[in-house]
């Protein structure tokens, strides 16, 4: 009896720690998974960011932002554009005049739209003005082959430091003088700077801002220095070089620092002379600085009347805080202070690091069973010394194991500039030449209306739609631009689909193409 | 009936029995788990492997920019304004000379690169005429383009004389037989003499302990990789140690990553990372007699390899920019190479010469992931 009663005893012993060893390897085997899956999915983040950005517009039930109050997780937040519309003061510095509110780092560059108020004849004159700027616009970003404003008969500079806005199929060659920083450093110093007792700010190293200016002319007045310094007048000048100037503060205003670091190639600083005048407070031809990491020596507030450097323009703190997270310390109307001044900086470096420094955290899974693990993963990105970095934590909790435990990834994969290249433009994802839609895509790049718009083609073997003609290849035209050389219109991007063979001769009516 | 000795010994050997089965049954799901564990974790490392792969196209993208090139040896010797030709650097023997390229964009003329030589005014001016560029001429046929060309336009369509639009290179990752120009894995050609070098010498020898240049160092791989070659002059020695053995080593058949390289702009490639064992090869139309060797000439068995495989494709630019990029160094070192900050700002009065992290292969500005794979990789 006893020995049976053993032998029945080690039988359900033996099957009981059988199931359970089975169903913890399987347990355990399906947590493996999850974490594959979380890896994957890290991956896939690095490739697509859409923690940051989710191009499409409604998400399913449960997978919306938790968190109202974060924009940076909201989607499309990053592509802040109608809720900073009401802004007028927000710039780079102070010009006294209008600025544009700064866009976000998924911000279409068609969606930087005019300000409040402007009209179809201001925005035909920013469109032709030779300085932009005097009307309030920053940089319109426009294909610029055919939008370039005008260049005057007598300048000195070269035609293609007009251009403006910015051209994807550019490459800032480095033969190209235009690409190259134009700044002495050394300015930047002592402009307006007591320094051992004394006030330095009479250019005494030199004046650059004569060959290099967002204007493409200016005035270089006289000036004096309270209480011992002063400097000649330059006179009127045409810089030779304005084309850097603008891309840099049109990249900054279009996309905030982020973009801005993300499009300049790396050997770009974000400097050029800028104009303030303290003194008159306003929009001033009398003084130019040099602007240094567009947050050099920003001052809150222009208290002292001789200060001749650039500041940071005052935002509306609550609006500030809601649009660039990070801030920590609102940015006030200070006196000048290097209190207030650090304050300024600090407040400007965290613009950058709203994004930078900003983890988002998403859940692996938002409905499962209750015995998965808890997974999440956590996404930080940021732009370090010469690289793109991302580090993203996969965290866990087993209740299986009674464990939590978190690993490490650093994946490597798209940048801002190509994970704006892959969403379109009014929202969901462009394709990349997979299809006839892909070439109707829009990509935050590109932009919209008059002469900016592209037109595609497919290309046939045949009369295009008739029966055994295929597409074989796809092609970006510009439309006819009285201004430029027939073959410049055709972009290099459809070179590549002409390599194997296919002609398109000159003009925009080839029978082999079709126009859609 | 009473139970003796010999049942009691057959119900414990039932016991044992079944514990057995049961521990084997345990076992065999635990490794029928593990294996199926095991199968799914080869995407993983795959995955992981493929993007390695990325950095390795990037990589090859940055150098090929700058080095590893010829003298351009099929281009045409140019011809003067006078008529005559000039032989400069284009008629020289390829393999006298690797010569250095100056970025896919060439820093020096703004034409498309890389290539040895810039082209200077003389040759821009010879751009407006027929014959002198040939595959300038071919690029004005095909885009119907008539003369005379802006400096833009000539810029635009004079295709580089290396890795041109349009190019594809594919480079299976795996180790091979023999690479060219081998080196022999020789640490010390010229070692000091004493009695336990080789060759030996004892303290009376003439030459003990005296260093002598003797041999060239580095020294090529002494043997030839074709073993039917007898070689007898320089020209062969040369051709041999020129010439490589891409047979892969077997321990390297498995897990192998390539990458393939698709110039189809000025500055822009499609980079295509791989994880399998296609050796990189898009499809079968494309696998070559030695690639269909090492797929027995079995069009199955290399696309099951491409079923099995990770496929990645990327689309990049590069710059010719060579400084870095950095939020914080903008704001606190922007002016590194002029003026380094110390206490973070920028101080030109104090300048530091800390140098930025440059290098001589530009950058790579952006990358974008293709969901879909491009029209030509």
């Amino acid at each position: 009896m006893a020995l049976g009663l053993l032998i029945i005893w080690a039988l359900y012993a033996g099957f009981r720690s059988t199931m359970q060893s089975i169903s913890l390897s399987l347990a355990l085997s399906n947590e493996n998974a999850i974490l594959r899956h979380g890896f994957q999915t890290v991956l896939d983040e690095a490739d697509y960011w859409t923690a940051y950005d989710h191009p499409e517009a409604a998400l399913p039930s449960g997978q919306a932002n938790p968190d109202p109050t974060e924009p940076l997780t909201q989607g499309l937040g990053n592509r802040r554009t109608a809720d900073l519309s009401g802004l007028t003061s927000w710039g780079y510095g102070r010009l006294g005049v209008t600025m544009r509110p700064s866009g976000g780092p998924f911000t279409p560059f068609a969606q930087m739209k005019l300000l409040p108020g402007d009209t179809a004849a201001t925005a035909t004159a920013y469109a032709t003005a030779a300085d932009p700027w005097t009307n309030g616009e920053v940089w319109k970003p426009r294909r610029i082959r055919s939008n370039t404003v005008p260049v005057p008969s007598t300048t000195q500079a070269a035609p293609q430091e007009f251009e403006r806005g910015w051209d994807a199929d550019y490459h800032w060659s480095a033969a190209d003088a235009r690409t190259w920083n134009w700044a002495n450093p050394i300015e930047a110093q002592f402009s307006g700077r007591w320094y051992e007792g004394v006030l330095y700010g009479d250019h005494r190293y030199g004046l650059y801002a004569m060959f290099a200016s967002p204007f493409s002319s200016v005035l270089l007045a006289a000036q004096t220095y309270a209480p011992t310094s002063s400097r000649p007048s330059f006179g009127t000048v045409e810089p030779l070089h304005h084309w850097l100037p603008n891309q840099v503060l049109g990249l900054k205003g279009s996309l905030g620092d982020y973009g801005l670091y993300e499009y300049l190639p790396s050997h770009v600083k974000p400097l050029f002379y800028g104009v303030f005048d303290a003194m008159s407070n306003s929009l001033a031809t009398q003084d130019m600085d040099l602007f240094l990491g567009l947050n050099n020596y920003v001052r809150a507030a222009p208290a002292a009347s001789f200060y001749t450097n650039f500041r940071l323009d005052t935002l509306p703190a609550t609006t500030f805080l809601r649009h660039l997270q990070a801030v920590k310390t609102a940015p006030g109307a200070g006196n000048g202070s290097m209190g207030s001044n650090m304050v300024s900086v600090r407040t400007e470096q965290q613009t950058t690091g709203m994004f930078l420094y900003h983890t988002v955290t998403r859940p692996l899974y938002f409905q499962k069973p209750q015995k998965w693990p808890d997974v999440t993963c956590s996404y930080f990105r940021y732009i370090g010394p010469a690289h793109h970095g991302m580090v993203a934590t996969l965290n866990w909790s087993s209740l299986v194991r009674e464990e939590a435990a978190r690993i490490y990834v650093t994946p490597f994969g798209t940048t801002l500039r190509g994970a704006r290249q892959q969403r379109h433009r009014d929202g969901g994802w462009a394709t990349w030449l997979a299809n006839a839609d892909e070439l109707r895509s829009k990509r935050l790049e590109h932009q919209t209306g008059g002469s900016a718009t592209m037109w595609f083609y497919r290309v046939w073997t045949g009369t295009p739609r008739a029966a055994g003609s295929r597409v074989v290849g796809y092609v970006i035209k510009r439309p006819a631009d009285a201004s430029a050389a027939t073959d410049e219109k055709l972009d290099l991007v459809a070179d590549m689909h002409l390599n194997a063979g296919f002609t398109i001769p000159a003009g925009g009516n080839d029978p082999t193409l079709d126009d859609y | 009936m009473a139970l003796t000795s010999r049942h009691r010994s057959g119900s414990v050997l039932l016991i044992v029995t079944g514990i057995s089965v049961i521990l084997a049954t345990v076992g065999l799901a635990f490794v029928t788990r593990m294996r199926a564990d095991a199968s799914a974790s080869l995407v993983v490392v795959r995955s992981a492997q493929a993007r390695i792969m990325l950095m390795a196209g990037l990589l090859y993208v940055q150098e090929a920019g700058r080095i590893g090139w010829d003298q351009d040896p099929a281009a045409p010797a140019r011809v003067r304004p006078d008529g005559s030709l000039d032989l400069r650097s284009w008629q020289r023997n390829p393999d006298e000379t690797k010569s250095e390229g100056y970025g896919w964009v060439d820093v020096r003329d703004g034409f498309m690169g890389p290539k040895a030589r810039a082209y200077t005014q003389v040759d821009i001016d010879a751009m407006n005429s027929a014959g002198n560029f040939p595959a300038l001429d071919r690029e004005i046929t095909r885009l119907g383009l008539s003369r005379p060309l802006t400096l833009t336009q000539k810029q635009r369509w004079l295709p580089s004389p290396n890795f041109a639009i349009g190019t594809v290179m594919r480079s299976p990752m795996n180790v091979i037989t023999r690479p060219p120009f081998a080196i022999a894995p020789v640490v010390t050609p010229n070692a000091i003499r004493t009695p336990v070098s080789y060759p030996a010498a004892d303290p009376a020898d003439a030459e003990f302990g005296k260093p002598f240049l003797r041999n060239p160092d580095p020294q090529p791989a002494p043997m030839p990789v074709d073993a039917s070659v007898t070689v007898t002059t320089a020209a062969q020695a040369y051709a041999q140690f020129k010439a490589d053995d891409p047979r892969p080593l077997a321990f390297a058949l498995a897990g192998q990553g390539w990458f393939r390289v698709y110039r189809d702009g000025p500055a822009t490639f499609v980079v295509t990372a791989g994880s399998g064992s296609s050796y990189g090869y898009r499809d079968w139309n494309e696998v070559d007699a030695f690639g269909r060797n090492l797929f027995n000439n079995d069009q199955a068995l290399f696309e099951q390899t491409v079923v099995e495989e990770v496929r990645l494709w990327y689309r990049m630019e590069w710059s010719p920019g060579t400084s870095r990029v950095s939020s914080d160094t903008q704001y606190r070192g922007g002016m590194n190479e002029m003026a380094q900050s110390y206490s973070g700002t920028e101080r030109a009065d104090h300048p530091g010469t800390s140098p930025s992290r440059t290098n001589v292969c530009g950058t790579i500005p952006w990358i974008q992931r293709l969901a879909t794979p491009p029209l030509v990789w």
